[in-house]
């Protein structure tokens, strides 16, 4: 089998507070393909956001550290890369697209000069070279009159233009890899679809792969070929798009499921929310973290943390002593 | 349920401009965004009705209107037959016992220097204590019906999540007991699985006191879920507005049409067989509105007429209104 | 799926933080501090032991003279040449150095407080005003009070030049008149104008009594009031004067301005804190200002509105609380400097009266003798004055990363 392009092992991110120590991801790991498109779901405090800043080292550090792990990028373990090297990565192999389109741009330079300074950080190009490519590629990710709008300020640019300024900057060095955090999250459905597209279209012909972290479900059913579900630090369940929606295993994903209202529902529906909150990152339960929430609970799920384990066939895993007995409820 | 004895709120014509003032040493008025500007809607007693839309299309100024928060650049809000914009300060305050709001960052809507009894407290120090009950009686009453632990009384509101923020929220804005609530982006705010609790609180609440709901928010799969009759805004205007079904399966509207087709849906079988529309550009600024027909810059039908004269809001079906030059041709 | 989950209206319920006020959250940051516990340290026990000796230890200033003690050197065992104790030393009329520096911190701190104070409650207040109007309208009961209290402020300096206290309530009544006015307000309308020639008119005929020049001249500012009155009253306009007022206040040096007042009252130690205080009411008012208006912006405010409250409860309820910790940090900080212009003013000989012990004017006092090699008559309440004022400056730093609610993990 061909070597995975990011592989990430038992990884362990803590963060130090006043409260004490926030567990925010506990024991991680999973792969991505080359040419993949991994959606990782999960609501806030699930370490989603986080174990992806870990990556790249850009959790700041202290409060943050990591625990333990390794994330293997084309073999190499990025954790114990010296700075200088991790640099080469960083916007250069694997690019980042952040939440806030309003502030990941420095509204003291236009954006042209900040896309240049991407590129000739990671390229060998002159300023003219630089300026070409720099205007391909805003034209690349659908800003009209590219040439022109290089040299506007981001706060001459709208929510969703910022955002396409953004994945631009990210796309500037070809990389192998994109994390998108949170992309669409700020922006109006309308311009989400049109982002949503834009990626959809670059992915598939520049073949990279995109790690696309988000809450809303309904986005990663239409782009992902892989799901994370992420809860309190954990994955607690892992598979193709397909096998997420249709053949559910984990309650918690059944509860998310479940909590969406959808488009085409038939009055008077009620929608199935998921009692209570997530448990205190502080001071996690013993067993699993999901019981306070959860209807499936017997004994075994106080007393210890499933592990993530095959559910049928398919690469399809998931974090449940009572997956088998769920699989049948889903079935009926 | 049309009859009109029914309305509970009728909003005709209702307008604001923000005026924009340019100028360092005289203010000049240069100009104004036009935030909302010629609505016209009705909210029967005890329905919801849902008004969607995106950033910057004035349905939060709507809201805030409506409670005279922001007074109106022109237009009329009747409660009950009764033109709230006609009212001095002391004649708006025994309407305000009435009519409540619900706001959409827990983090900011609670005073954090207050406990979370004195926030529900506040419309009763204003207000009186309805049914003749003693206040504390009242507060932990309210935080019983909310499905918080009435022990929390002395608390302060950063003790607690955005899921129970909000519901003080909703608990302070039931505690005079009013007929109409607004719901101004309740939940967008909250995460997935603490949206559907809220969700399912509000709809309980309605159901055993009989409130009404004016309930705004962006998502439309959660504003169709809980709506009877929904509204779509663009730009300041209302483009359709239809029962929660009508509006699903006949939108009339090509604005409609696109904002239901970009709503992603977590189903994969439902991705690969719909059709999407997807809108190019963004939303041209409401201080410089297009002329013509509002959505004329994204449309994909656009035709001349467009873009010269402004289509006329109408009734075009029993209950359906919508403004489109071309709605009938959508029949 | 048809078999729905129960919806739980009774959630499993738990506070997510443990149980504590923001007030309680800053306290113990503050006493984990420690560069506010140093601060606190010198603070409070400099105040604690000027209070006593204040209350305790008598002292009679105007009898303490032993001109066979003059200048002598700190001495801690009695000899022949100075029988008593002196562990500072003794200035050139023989007083003991640390008596005077422990009392004369009673007067230090008094000017610090005080003046303070004064900022505070002056500078709050116009602030306050000044940034609630300019967001919020103005509702017709406050428009009375407004107008009626310019009526009587302004009114009582026309009524003083021509001793005439008639005059104030004439003011005051074209006050409550030009609210009025206000409250129905119509465009080119020949009631501003009534409104000047009844200012002229108040200025003027009960200053006939006096002298028809007095009336002259009082007519003349009645004429001005009645301009300023006749103006429409609006969030716009009271911000606007107030923060030009300030502006001109703070056009002047301070010290010069200090020194100004103080030439204008005459010299003496509370002329000297109604100077300091009036410098540093600017100060405040930008402050709470400034911090007003972005509380004001915050969405329980609106909530408030939506409710019903009143522009007081707003006002009191909910704004104060939330711009207390800025105002809390300056005043620190601001005892500090209203401590070290005391002292300045003591210094020039425009605090405190002699023989009344001051640290600024034992300074003053002393360091002529500086030259003679009598560094202790200076040093001590040098050290004093640099104690204290090192003393609220930590605290204040300490104080703003206790408040400062950014540092908050």
């Amino acid at each position: 089998m061909e070597q995975p392009l990011l592989e990430i092992n038992d990884l362990r991110v803590t963060f130090h507070t006043d409260d004490g120590t926030v567990h925010a991801v506990n024991g991680v790991s999973y792969s991505i393909d080359k040419g993949e498109v991994l959606g990782v779901v999960g609501e806030s405090g699930c370490g989603k956001s986080v174990h992806a800043l870990s990556i790249m080292r850009l959790i700041p550090i202290p409060p943050g550290k990591i625990e333990g792990g390794e994330v293997l990028f084309y073999g190499k373990d990025l954790l114990k890369l010296s700075l200088d090297d991790l640099r080469h990565v960083r916007g250069g192999q694997i690019a980042m697209v952040f939440q806030d389109p309003m502030t990941s741009l420095n509204p003291a330079y236009t954006v042209g000069y900040q896309i240049i300074e991407a590129l000739t950080l990671h390229k060998r190009l002159d300023q003219n070279q630089a300026r070409e490519r720099s205007a391909e590629l805003l034209s690349l990710v659908g800003i009209p009159e590219a040439k022109r709008r290089l040299d506007d300020y981001p706060h001459q640019f709208s929510g969703g233009m910022r955002q396409r300024a953004m994945i631009a900057m990210a796309l500037s060095c070809e990389p192998s890899l994109l994390i998108a955090d949170e992309p669409t999250t700020a922006l109006d459905v309308t311009i989400q679809a049109q982002i949503v597209d834009l990626v959809k279209r670059l992915q598939s012909n520049y073949g990279m792969a995109v790690m696309w972290i988000t809450h809303d479900l309904g986005v990663v059913a239409e782009l992902a070929h892989k799901i994370n579900v992420m809860y309190a630090g954990y994955i607690v369940e892992r598979g193709h798009a397909r096998d997420i929606f249709k053949r559910t295993r984990h309650p918690y994903t059944l509860g998310l499921l479940g909590s969406l209202p959808r488009l085409d529902e038939a009055p008077g529906t009620r929608l199935l929310s998921i009692p209570g909150l997530p448990p205190d990152l502080v001071d996690l339960p013993k067993g699993c973290p999901f019981v306070a929430r959860c209807n499936y609970i017997t004994d075994i799920c106080l007393e210890s943390m499933p592990p993530l384990e095959s559910a049928g066939d398919n690469d399809h895993l998931v974090a449940c002593w009572h997956w088998s007995a769920i699989a049948e409820g889903v079935a009926k | 349920m049309s009859a009109e004895s029914d309305v509970l709120v009728k909003v005709q014509n209702l307008t604001k401009y923000f005026p924009i003032h340019k100028g360092i040493l005289t203010q000049r008025h240069v100009g104004d965004v036009k935030a909302v500007d010629d609505v016209s809607f009705e909210i029967f007693r005890g329905e919801t009705l849902g008004l969607v839309g995106e950033t910057g299309c004035g349905k939060t100024t709507v809201g805030r209107t409506i409670l005279r928060l922001y007074e109106p650049t022109s237009g009329h809000v009747f409660f009950e037959g009764s033109d709230l914009m006609s009212l001095n300060e002391s004649g708006m305050r025994s309407f305000r016992k009435r009519m409540q709001m619900i706001f959409q960052d827990p983090y900011a809507s609670l005073n954090p220097r207050m406990t979370v009894g004195s926030i529900i407290a506040a419309p009763l120090d204003v207000h009186g204590v309805p049914d003749g009950k003693g206040k504390n009686e009242r507060i932990e009453e309210l935080l019983d019906m909310v499905g918080l632990n009435p022990e929390f009384v002395n608390r302060y509101p950063h003790e607690f999540s955005g899921g129970q923020r909000q519901r003080i929220g909703i608990a302070r804005a039931l505690a005079v007991n009013p007929d109409l609530i607004i719901c101004d982006e309740p939940i967008s705010s909250l995460d997935v699985s603490i949206q559907a609790q809220v969700v399912n609180l509000l709809e309980d609440l309605q159901q055993q006191l009989g409130l009404t709901y004016l309930f705004i928010a962006h998502d439309l799969s959660m504003v169709r879920h809980i709506s009877d009759r929904m509204a779509v805004m663009y730009l300041g205007k209302i483009m359709e507005l239809a029962d929660r079904n009508e509006i699903y399966l006949r939108p009339l509207h090509p604005y409609t049409q696109a904002l239901m087709s970009a709503v992603p849906v977590p189903d994969p079988d439902v991705v690969e067989n719909r059709h999407r529309v997807i809108l190019e550009g963004d939303l041209p600024s409401p201080s410089n509105p297009p002329v013509g027909c509002n959505f004329n810059t994204r449309c994909p039908f656009v035709k001349d007429i467009c873009l010269q004269e402004e289509p006329q809001y109408v009734e075009l079906q029993p209950g359906h209104w919508v403004a489109c030059h071309f709605a009938d041709q959508n029949l | 799926m048809a078999e729905a989950t129960p919806d739980q209206v009774k959630v499993v319920d738990f506070a997510v933080r443990e149980h504590r006020s923001l007030w309680g959250d800053a306290w113990r940051r503050l006493i984990s501090n420690r560069t506010a516990q140093l601060g606190m340290f010198i603070v409070l026990s400099m105040m604690l032991s000027t209070i006593l000796a204040h209350y305790f230890w008598e002292y009679d200033p105007k009898s303490d003279l032993d001109y066979s003690l003059k200048l002598k050197a700190p001495t801690l065992i009695p000899n022949e040449d100075v029988p008593s104790v002196h562990i500072m030393g003794t200035d050139k009329l023989g007083r003991d150095i640390f008596r005077r520096v422990v009392h004369g911190g009673w007067n230090s701190i008094r000017v610090g407080f005080v003046s303070v104070g004064i900022s505070l409650l002056i500078g709050g207040l116009l602030g306050l005003l000044a940034g609630f109007y300019e967001s919020v309208p103005i509702s017709s009961l406050e428009r009375y009070l407004f107008k009626g209290l310019v009526g009587v402020l302004l009114g009582l300096i026309p009524a003083w030049i021509a001793d005439q206290y008639s005059m104030v309530i004439l003011f005051t009544g074209v006050g409550l008149l030009s609210a009025y006015a206000d409250l129905h307000w119509q465009e080119k309308s020949w009631r501003p104008w009534l409104i000047i020639l009844l200012g002229t008119l108040s200025g003027a005929l009960p200053a006939l009594l006096t002298s028809p020049y007095t009336a002259l001249f009082t007519g003349f500012l009645g004429f001005l009031i009645g301009i300023m009155l006749s103006r429409r009253l609006g969030g716009k306009l009271i911000s606007d004067t107030t923060m030009r007022s300030m502006d001109i206040i703070l056009a002047f040096p301070s010290y010069l301005l200090a020194i100004a007042i103080v030439a204008f009252l005459g010299p003496g130690l509370e002329k000297g804190m109604i100077a300091i205080g009036v410098v540093g009411i600017p100060v405040f008012a930008r402050l709470v200002r400034s911090a007003v208006m972005s509380v004001i912006q915050k969405e329980y405010i609106l909530a408030a509105n939506a409710v019903g409250e009143g522009h007081g409860r707003i006002m009191f309820r909910h704004i104060m609380p939330n711009i207390l910790s800025p105002v809390i940090v300056q005043s620190t900080m601001a005892l500090a400097g209203a401590i070290l212009s005391a002292a300045a003013l003591g210094f020039l000989g425009l605090g405190a009266i002699p023989p009344e012990p001051e640290w600024g004017s034992m300074l003053g006092d002393s360091y002529k003798y500086l030259s003679s090699g009598a560094w202790w008559a200076v040093i001590f309440p040098g050290v004093a004055i640099m104690l204290i004022v090192l003393g609220f400056n930590l605290l204040g730093d300490g104080l703003r990363d206790a408040l400062d609610p950014k540092l908050k993990v």
